[in-house]
Parts: C-alpha cells; structure tokens; sequence
C-alpha cells in the first residue's frame, strides 16, 4: 500500500493510497502526483532506515514506493 | 496607557473599531486555518526523527543533518517564517580531543514561494531537502553572515540545554555499521557531553 500527501496551504495536505495492484487507484495517485509536480512541488520518498528518516528526492511517480510526499514550492530569499 | 489614550477622540474611537475589526479578522483566519496547521503539524512529526521530534516538541527547533553532514539548526523565526541557521562545522577537534563550542555561522533565507504556509509544513521541506541533496540546497539558499546576536546567543544556550541529544544516541546505535550514521552518533554523542558539561558547570558552587 503506498501512500502520497500533497502539502496544502489553506485546507492542509491531501492524502492518496493506493494498491500497486489496482491500476485505477494508482492511475489517479499518478494523475495528482504529476499536477502537484507540475503546480511547482517537489517530490520526496521517505524511507525509514531503522530508526531513521530521510528523504529524497524523485522525480516520477513509481507506485512501488510506500510514502511520497509533494512539498511546497520554495524559493531563497 | 492603550495607544488609544494618545489619539483624539473621533480618532480613538475609529481606532479602537480598526483593532475590533481586526481581532475578529485574526481570530476567523486562524480558525480557517486551524486544520491546515495541525495537518502541518502531523506531516512534520512523521519525517522527524525521535531526537528532533523531541526537541521540536519541547522546544519548538530542532537539528537537521544534511546529506553532506552539514549541521543545521531550524526553527520559528517570527510568523510563520522558518529560521535556518548553519551550526559551526567541526564542532569537536577529533584530533586533539578538545571540546568546542556549538556556535551558528550564518544564517539562510530559503521559504515557502508565496505567503500563507504553515511554518510545519515549510520545516518538514526543509528537512526533506537537507537529507536529499544538502549541495543543491546550497545553491538555491541566500547566506548570510550578518546574525541578530540573540541567534549567537540562543542557539548555542538551548543546544547545550536539552538532554534530548542522549535518546538520539541510544537509538542510533542499531544502525552503526553506516559509516555516516557512525560520525552521527559521534556527533551526538559529543553533544550529549556538552550538556553534562553545562550542567555540571552550573551546578557547581561558585567561588
């Protein structure tokens, strides 16, 4: 089961599961993966190493993957 | 004495609609935006590791180390504007053995694009970002040398303060076998030091 939360700024992040064996639930993850890509998010895979949490960064959409996360654009100031 | 009392009349009674006014606009936004921010809030625990979520949770900051083991010191600046601010790099000189200071070097200015995200949200991308590609962030993040003192301050005293460092250690020694986890647990373990140190310092009678 994976799962995809895109951060939101008013309403908080919306979160997408889906079954790597259900093409229509993945098909949808990946339609909302490549909007919020596309609205100037960055993508993340969070892996858990132990007791440790890292992220990085992709760039596709792969279902196999079990947390993605879609972070807000941001810029240097 | 209200800031009222030094306008005239007609201008304090405006005055103290505009502060009514604006009160209730505060307090329906911040209603408005209460999920938001809990939702933040939630999603920035959940890529926490125990020793940041830790200090996060009682102090509100916590330490980042990046993909090329730069050490990072993130928290609320004012609003909802993040802080980062790059700690000093060799924080123990291995090869002499001395202790040293945990002291910030600068400061960079990297946020959300548009005004309106909840702080949470812009912390847990910046942690995200630090242990995917520290250089790339780098890159992007204006530096800056010119630190309020409060920072100076600050930073070093609430890093020696928490004891929080100390689970860190204990939970990262499952994974020593990695050789950046292995300078990690180094580090924290040196940290750990420090606020024995501190406390020791202070508990001591003064002359």
């Amino acid at each position: 089961m994976g799962e995809l939360k895109i951060m939101g700024r008013v309403e908080g992040d919306k979160t997408l599961k889906w079954n790597p064996d259900k093409p229509k639930q993945v098909e949808r993850a990946k339609k909302a993966f490549d909007e919020a890509i596309a609205a100037g998010g960055k993508a993340f895979k969070v892996t858990v190493e132990e007791t440790l949490k890292k992220g990085k960064e992709i760039k596709k959409f792969n279902p196999a993957l079990e947390r993605i996360i879609v972070t807000t654009p941001m810029a240097g100031g | 004495m209200s800031e009222a009392a030094y306008l005239p009349q007609n201008d304090a009674v405006s005055y103290a609609a505009f502060v009514k006014a604006e009160k209730r606009r505060r307090a329906l936004q911040y209603a408005t935006r209460l999920p938001a921010l809990e939702k933040a809030s939630d999603l920035l625990e959940s890529v926490l590791n125990p020793w940041q979520e830790m200090t996060n949770t009682e102090r509100y900051w916590f330490i980042a180390i990046g993909s090329n083991e730069g050490q990072y010191f993130l928290g609320e600046s004012s609003g909802d504007n993040p802080i980062l601010l790059r700690l000093n790099d060799r924080p123990v000189d291995y090869e002499i053995g001395q202790q040293q200071d945990v002291y910030p070097v600068g400061q960079y200015c990297f946020h959300a694009e548009h005004d309106g995200w909840p702080l949470d949200d812009q912390l847990a991308t910046l942690k995200l970002w630090l242990d995917s590609d520290e250089e790339k962030f780098l890159w992007y993040a204006n530096f800056t040398r010119d630190l309020h003192p409060c920072w100076r301050i600050a930073v070093p005293y609430e890093v020696h303060l928490t004891r929080s460092l100390a689970k860190a250690a204990r939970e990262v020694n499952a994974v020593l076998d990695d050789k950046r986890t292995r300078t990690l647990a180094e580090r924290i373990k040196a940290n750990q030091y420090w606020a024995k140190c501190l406390i020791d310092y202070r508990r001591a009678p003064r002359i």
